[in-house]
């Protein structure tokens, strides 16, 4: 009677399946973390400024990086996570913006790379209407 | 259940019909695994932090814009800060501490010196000015810009001259001087058709 399958013996809890479950929810959990943190590439040495406020998470954001590549001495303009010409840029925030779409740019650009690659960002978001930009920076 | 399972304790059986009950060891285990991923996972991320400037649009060169005092700091291209043409803080010197005295000194005057002198590059007809002044632009995005109302009680107006081939951080830094000073209108001096 204990060995057959179907005859009410009860298994109890098992904590095996349990875990199964768990690192499939974590698993799942960290797939959709690191979707969302592509945004932002990890390679900028973003510049220092200890008195930027702290981000506010929950308001809608485009997120444009500024890559510099200290070898080839070349900048690279990333949006959402394809490099992008400035007038492509211009032309995609327009087309959000003429679909209702409201955010704020945030400019992740590196401290070395030179100012008029950030320049011609700050004025292709400007061409398109956006109305407000914030830089990043590390505290320190 | 209770009896009929430490019955199945009690006497010698097979492993499939054993109940080997609930076993803390593999699952510390398992949440230390995690822990430590996550430890790892933690040591990376870097919290950023924000610098805002509110853009209402690019004005019109030589449109008149900026009516009130305005000052100008400029970025050369070694990095070195000048406050209205005068030489403030050199290239080697990340904290600006010349740059904030003259500021803090600016921002307690309430703005009301003089702007001799102040308007330098952002006067100069290739110039596109991207400001952070509500009701400067002549491109019509003002309205965009809520919250903000020109006025002579939100302080002077510093317009950023950074040299194109200088490095961002420095620009940066100028921004963090302002910040921390209190200052919040700031405008972007730049090319007008940048590379």
């Amino acid at each position: 009677m204990a060995a057959s399958l179907g005859d009410g013996d009860d298994p109890g809890f098992q904590i095996a399946p349990m875990i199964d479950v768990l690192l499939v929810l974590l698993i799942f959990f960290m797939s959709i973390a690191s979707t969302a943190i592509t945004r932002y590439d990890p390679t900028i040495q973003l510049p220092v400024a200890p008195a930027a406020a702290p981000r506010e998470e929950e308001a809608p954001v485009w997120v444009v990086n500024v890559a510099w590549d200290a070898v080839t001495a070349r900048a690279s303009v990333r949006f959402e996570e394809q490099d992008i010409a400035l007038p492509q840029l211009t032309a995609v925030l327009t087309e959000r913006r003429s679909r209702g779409g409201s955010a704020r740019l945030l400019l992740r650009g590196d401290g070395a790379v030179p100012v008029r690659h950030v320049q011609a960002v700050v004025a292709a978001a400007a061409a398109a209407g956006v109305a407000e930009i914030t830089f990043a920076a590390l505290r320190s | 259940m209770i009896a009929r399972r430490g019955r199945r304790r009690g006497r010698p059986g097979t492993l499939a019909e054993a109940d080997p009950g609930f076993q803390i060891a593999p699952m510390i285990d398992v949440v230390f695994v995690v822990l430590v991923f996550f430890m790892a996972l933690a040591a990376q991320i870097r919290v950023e932090r924000d610098l805002a400037l509110r853009l209402p649009g690019a004005a019109v060169p030589g449109a008149a814009a900026l009516p009130e005092e305005e000052y100008t700091v400029a970025v050369g291209p070694l990095g070195e800060i000048s406050f209205n043409d005068e030489p403030c803080d050199g290239p080697e010197s990340p904290d600006l501490p010349r740059l904030r005295a003259l500021l803090d000194a600016l921002r307690a005057a309430g703005g009301a010196s003089t702007a001799a002198g102040a308007s330098t590059a952002a006067g100069a007809s290739a110039v596109v000015e991207v400001s952070a002044l509500a009701g400067a632009s002549a491109a019509g995005g003002a309205s965009a810009v809520a919250g903000m109302t020109p006025g002579r009680d939100e302080g002077p107006v510093v317009v950023i001259a950074s040299d194109p081939a200088s490095r961002y951080e420095r620009t940066i830094a100028v921004m963090d001087a302002l910040a921390s000073v209190g200052i919040r209108r700031v405008s972007l001096a730049g090319e007008e058709d940048p590379p």
